[in-house]
């Protein structure tokens, strides 16, 4: 367990140093430059070159990159247009745009994504994986035939479709649910849910019905298998076959595939923040890239890049405890 | 130039209004709300008692509530020194006083009064080079410190900075007398200690000394350039987040890309505002809301939002229901802007001027106006409607939909093939298709060029491009062609890149009528100014005026005392109030 875990974060990190490099690398390759974009219009070459400077865009890139790894890890000074800033580890620079170590702004905006996908995940999970095991059991039934036709429906639609309609229904015509907004879970914790409610409704619809096609098939396909036959043959109950042996084994996929999924939503869902005006890392990354903000860029690629890793790591774990058949080494 | 809050995704809007652009006229076109008088009266006080606060009540306001601007994307900047776009500007209007400032009533009347000054500014010899301002009793930042003369002389002194340089630059160049300002001061932090050239403050009193004559000086220091900071608490570059109050509002919370809460100032006395009412105890900014959601949630109107209000124009997805329902169409604020739209053409590549006055008499306004949904207004002129002087003219009468027949003849049977270069987004791809269908007509055919929208200016602001046509815009700092016609078409300013001459215009009579309108008082200079409009358009054609930008806000049920502003655009913030 020890050496496979070790192995695993070794080849994390090199993942991890692997995208930090091709970030940077395609970042120049972009035929413009973040002075361009913060100098505006009104903008003499000698402007974007002041620009560049207190950006520190006009250093090699070898030596920009290396004081970026540096900062993660020892932190750094940084000279902002003249004035010097303490940044320390894990320094993931200072942003462009807003003055302000970039760890600020992930602070502020991770956990409106956190708030976003973890209600989301909750939502989607039950709702998707209970009506695919239903649905497997009474397979061929007329609830079979509704619950995943509705799925299909669900998820051939988007979130800025599905979104949209719901915002018109639940907010705007009728008032049933507040505007979707931010309120720290710490601080209040009912406005919290009631300001994720639309989002969470949204994204678990659309989810859920995936998974409920997926839990379903994989159900399906266990309840057909051997040792499921054989623990019916020992005369155990229908309930502890289907919970204890069939459910145990049909859900590895899923929990692999749920694993993913929430290491990508914590990298940010864009569309799902821009419908409901919530900004939180995804809209901070969109807007970094539009304006050339290396530095939020570099951390929010990191950071997406982190999740899924790691959401790997510990889902291979998760294997063990879960699956019997499964031993790490 | 100032840039619009959100000029470049404007939606296409579903009503049409065409209205002549004349000046006080009033455009009650059926369809789009509170449509507010054009009056160009922007003039400079002459009474110091009009520079006295406190600011004349609204009738029927009350004091208390909240207000809730609900808004795309953070301010660029909210340090004075670096503000230049519409929305910062609105919003420093209650947290950065200036010397002088724009007194309203809402009726299309703007005057320009002294705001922290006694008055707008005293020509010392009448020779427009020497300005002096005397600042009130009883000035005072948010903790409390008294606001002198060497808090504005410093405020100014942080414009010079090399670093910055985003916000306005006229004070700066007027200084020095040259349009590199910075390259012997450069600013409190790199020049230290080394005075700011042209600049005093003895006491309360503020000299400016400029080489050569500036009468604009009293507009010139109503922007936020002429804002104080107090040198003890400036915080560099962090100021850009919580800068020290010297209006109505302070910054409580600043919670960047999230929002914003303004709470009252104590230390700000009303008996020295000749502007500002600060009816509301609080502005709340909330940001990426876009203006689709926020016209959606200001139409709906439920209880959280009856004080909210948005800074952008109502978008064409939610446009109908604020023409459709009279009690949301009461609350819809429409009139023209500052901002007028422009096709450039590139008089380096197109020489002819028969091609560039063809070219004026075969444009479709009205067709134009229509794909942007109607809110904008006919124009011909260079220079806006809310700009003093303005003369509405159209050197090129082809009628509403224009004169392909008398382009055809200009032209001698000739066809022509021009490119046309535009930011490559929904919007202007239709406009440039219609551009192109109707130049058709004319024998002139367009070759339809699409530009990177993040890289548009760098593209066709570099001098020799490949562009013959080229999408353009824009407004005015203050109501004087002053911030127009030198900016855009003085052909002395072209450089390398970054030109904002887009027609890369250079004409010797041009730029020497130029040079003795800027010498003239600016009652003297504003028809000067319009005459020149009319010179350049019936003589050179270097551009075709394609409407005057409309603006078209929407507020909360509780929302009163509001209008559009004439200085800035949006709705003005000095005398909102929360209906009680």
């Amino acid at each position: 367990m020890l050496r496979f875990l070790i192995k695993r974060l070794l080849l994390a990190s090199t993942t991890l140093v692997a995208i930090s490099i091709v970030t940077f690398l395609l970042f120049f390759a972009v035929p413009s430059s973040p002075a361009w974009v913060m100098c505006g219009r009104n903008c003499s070459p000698e402007r974007i070159e002041q620009v560049e400077h207190s950006l520190g865009l006009d250093q090699p890139i070898t030596k920009q990159y290396t004081d970026f790894i540096k900062g993660v890890f020892v932190g750094r000074t940084i000279d902002d247009a003249g004035t010097i800033r303490e940044c320390d580890a894990p320094c993931l620079g200072y942003s462009f745009r807003s003055k302000e170590p970039v760890t600020d702004t992930i602070e502020r905006s991770l956990p409106i994504t956190i708030s976003i996908v973890v209600g989301a995940m909750a939502v989607f999970l039950t709702v998707g994986i209970g009506l695919g095991m239903l649905a497997a059991l009474k397979k061929g039934t007329v609830f079979d035939r509704v619950a995943i036709g509705a799925s299909v429906g669900f998820a051939s639609t988007q979130t800025y479709t599905l979104g949209g309609v719901l915002l018109l229904l639940l907010v705007y015509s009728t008032g049933i649910l507040p505007n979707p907004h931010y309120t720290p879970f710490t601080e209040n914790p009912v406005d919290w849910a009631g300001g994720m409610l639309l989002p969470w409704i949204t994204l678990g619809l659309i989810n859920s019905a995936l998974y409920a096609r997926l839990s379903r098939a994989q159900m399906i396909e266990t309840l057909q298998e051997d040792f499921v036959r054989t623990a019916r043959a020992k005369g155990l109950s229908p309930r502890v076959v289907n919970r204890r042996h069939a459910l145990r084994a049909a859900i590895t996929p899923i929990i692999t595939i749920a694993g993913v999924d929430l290491g990508a939503y914590l990298g940010g869902v864009v569309i799902t923040e821009s419908v409901f005006s919530l900004n939180g890392i995804g809209r901070e990354a969109a807007q970094a890239v539009s304006d050339l903000n290396l530095p939020v860029v570099m951390a929010t690629v990191l950071l997406a890049a982190f999740f899924i890793v790691a959401m790997n790591i510990i889902v291979d774990m998760l294997y063990a405890v879960i699956d019997p058949r499964v031993r790490l080494g | 130039m100032r840039r619009k809050f959100g000029a470049l995704p404007v939606g296409v809007l579903a009503v049409a209004l065409v209205a002549s652009g004349c000046s006080e006229t009033t455009n009650e076109t059926p369809g789009t709300g509170n449509t507010q008088n054009v009056v160009q009266t922007g003039t400079i006080a002459t009474d110091p008692a009009e520079s006295q606060g406190p600011a004349k009540a609204v009738e029927g306001a009350t004091k208390g509530g909240v207000v809730k601007l609900l808004h795309a994307a953070e301010f660029e900047h909210l340090d004075p020194q670096k503000i230049y776009v519409s929305d910062a500007l609105s919003m420093a209007t209650q947290f950065a006083r200036t010397l002088t400032g724009y007194k309203e009533d809402g009726k299309g009347n703007l005057k320009l009064v002294g705001d922290l000054a006694t008055n707008a500014g005293e020509d010392v010899n009448g020779d427009c080079k020497v300005w002096k301002y005397t600042l009130k009793d009883g000035l005072k930042f948010e903790d409390g410190t008294p606001i002198t003369g060497a808090d504005v002389v410093y405020g100014i002194s942080r414009s010079f900075d090399p670093d910055w340089g985003v916000g306005p630059t006229y004070i700066q160049q007027w200084l020095t007398g040259a349009v590199e300002y910075n390259t012997t001061y450069k600013g409190p932090f790199l020049s230290a200690g080394a005075e700011v050239p042209g600049l005093k403050a003895e006491g309360n009193v503020i000299t400016f000394t400029f080489p050569t004559a500036q009468c604009e000086t009293p507009f010139a220091v109503a922007m936020p350039t002429s804002a104080p900071v107090p040198k003890a608490k400036d915080t560099k570059g962090d100021y850009d987040r919580k800068p020290v109050s010297s209006g109505p509002y302070m910054i409580k919370e600043h919670a960047y890309d999230q929002f914003i809460d303004f709470v009252r100032n104590p230390n700000w006395d009303p008996a020295t505002d000749p502007i500002r009412n600060a009816y509301p105890d609080g502005i709340r900014v909330e940001f990426g809301i876009d203006a689709e959601t926020g016209a959606n949630r200001i139409v709906a109107d439920a209880a959280e939002d009856q004080a909210a209000f948005i800074w952008a124009n109502v978008p064409a997805a939610v446009l109908s229901k604020t023409t459709s329902d009279p009690k949301v169409k009461e609350r819809v604020k429409a009139g023209a802007s500052q901002y007028v739209e422009y096709t450039w053409i590139n008089t380096a590549r197109v020489t002819d001027v028969k091609v560039r006055q063809a070219l004026n008499y075969a444009v479709d306004r009205d067709a134009i106006i229509k794909i942007r949904g109607g809110v904008d207004q006919f124009g011909s002129t260079i220079i806006s409607p809310t700009i003093a002087g303005y003369q509405n003219f159209n050197a090129y009468d082809g009628g509403q939909t224009g004169n392909p027949e008398k382009a055809k003849e200009l032209l001698g049977g000739k066809t022509i093939k021009l490119t046309y270069a535009f930011p490559n987004v929904p919007v202007r791809q239709q406009m440039a298709a219609k551009a192109k269908e109707v130049y058709a007509k004319a024998g002139i055919e367009l070759v339809l060029t699409p530009l990177d929208p993040a890289t548009y200016y760098d593209s066709v602001g570099t001098k020799g491009n490949q562009y013959d046509l080229i999408r353009g815009g824009w407004g005015a700092d203050w109501p004087s062609a002053s911030t127009v016609i030198p900016a855009l078409l003085d052909g002395r300013t072209i450089r390398d890149k970054g030109n904002q001459n887009l027609a890369y215009f250079n004409e010797d009579e041009v730029n020497k009528e130029i040079d003795r309108i800027k010498g003239l008082k600016v009652s003297e200079a504003a028809p000067a100014w319009a005459a020149l409009d009319k010179l350049i358009m019936e003589k050179y054609a270097p551009l075709i005026p394609q409407y005057y930008i409309g603006n078209y806000e929407i507020t909360g049920s509780k929302i009163g005392g509001t209008y559009l502003s004439d200085s800035y655009g949006h709705m003005t913030l000095n005398s909102m109030f929360v209906k009680q």
